[in-house]
């Protein structure tokens, strides 16, 4: 039983990965299991946020009843991966900048010909802008799947940092929340 | 924090039409989403429903939860929308602009719903609060580091075992006895 306890409370810390999901499963089939993951989470919210309100015992069980006349929902199973996306944003930029590659190749010599001093003068800027966009990716220059992996903890970061902010707001001497100002969010697309 | 690795097993769960891992998620947050939606609704049973209908609409909508933020960031917001929805609902019931008391008079809804908070419910709170902070003000000190550690600091039990110079799986204990010995003086309180 204790043994039960103690992976319960390192299970809600998230710290127990070599399970499965089923032992959540357990703890939720379980009453009295159920009873000590809310009284766990009460502890914590309570030294965290200095709580002010607790939950009365027939919330859950209120909600519980309301789910079990909801429809189950069942997530679609995602036909795109999640990496597809920013692999198909750097195609297009890199198919971009090769057109502007062509582009500037065929009309260059074109301008030459004509001998009009301002674009004889702006094409070797524009060239070397050319040169140092191509040869960004021989440059083992990172690309952009890594960035925006790199940044997705960071996202988090800042959304738990700005949630926090809000929640705290009130205990900061801020009396209440103005409905209609905006409460600011950060999202990763 | 490590927790939210617990939130995506339980989201993927209820996706794969897991009903009762819904209920951990409800029983983890929902001091925390009626705390939030009782600054918008001050009346204790309307901030009730508006916190019972967060946590429905967050159901309804959880085949649509990409994992893009955290699950509670998630639901925060839709705490936050449901209750400006319910301050709007409440500014467009006519029959309330009307109200009037025993003698008559004119009620202020907004002076009313700033009155109509449950002082039981209040002090019931206040108890509890009492409970657990004296309960972990008596815990041995390693106790009472280790689980400030988790659960003010948001430590991961490697950083703990960093910190408070151990191996992870005394740190695993600590927590546990520090848990166990709070919940010993809470359990009584909230079963009465």
């Amino acid at each position: 039983m204790q043994n039960d306890r103690e992976t319960l409370s390192t299970q809600m810390d998230g710290e127990d990965r070599t399970v499965d999901g089923t032992l959540l499963a357990a703890i939720a089939a379980d009453d009295e299991s159920r009873a000590t993951w809310a009284r766990y989470h009460l502890i914590g919210d309570v030294m965290r946020d200095g709580l002010i309100g607790v939950a009365p015992t027939e919330f859950a069980e209120q909600l519980r009843g309301e789910i079990d006349r909801e429809p189950t929902v069942m997530a679609p199973r995602r036909t795109a991966r999640p990496l597809l996306r920013p692999v198909a944003g750097f195609a297009i930029a890199a198919s971009v900048a090769a057109l502007a590659v062509v582009g500037i190749k065929q009309t260059a010599p074109e301008q030459q010909l004509n001998g009009t001093p301002e674009i004889a003068t702006t094409a070797p800027a524009v060239t070397e802008s050319v040169q140092l966009a191509t040869a960004r990716p021989d440059a083992n220059a990172r690309p952009d799947i890594e960035v925006i992996e790199e940044s997705l903890p960071a996202h988090r970061r800042l959304n738990s940092y700005l949630v926090k902010f809000n929640e705290q707001r009130s205990s900061l001497g801020v009396p209440g929340v103005n409905p209609y100002v905006r409460i600011v969010g950060f999202e990763s697309d | 924090m490590g927790d939210s690795y617990t939130d995506k097993e339980l989201v993927q769960r209820v996706q794969q039409g897991d009903k009762q891992s819904f209920d951990l998620l409800v029983l983890k947050y929902q001091n925390r989403i009626i705390k939030l939606v009782s600054r918008y609704v001050r009346e204790q049973s309307d901030a009730m429903d508006v916190a019972q209908e967060t946590f429905i609409k967050a159901y309804r909508a959880l085949p649509n939860f990409r994992g893009d933020s955290a699950f509670y960031t998630w639901l925060y917001r839709i705490a936050i929308n449901t209750a400006k929805n319910y301050l709007v609902s409440l500014s467009r019931r006519p029959a309330e602009a009307h109200l009037e008391n025993a003698d008559g008079q004119p009620i202020d809804i907004e002076e009313l719903q700033k009155d109509i908070e449950n002082p039981e419910n209040l002090l019931f709170a206040d108890q509890v609060k009492q409970t657990i902070l004296e309960a972990m003000n008596r815990l041995p000190e390693d106790l009472r580091v280790a689980i400030t550690l988790r659960e003010v600091e948001g430590l991961t039990y490697e950083e703990i075992a960093e910190a408070m110079d151990c191996p992870i799986g005394t740190v695993r204990s600590r927590i546990f006895r520090a848990r166990e010995a709070i919940d010993t003086k809470l359990k009584p309180l909230l079963e009465h």
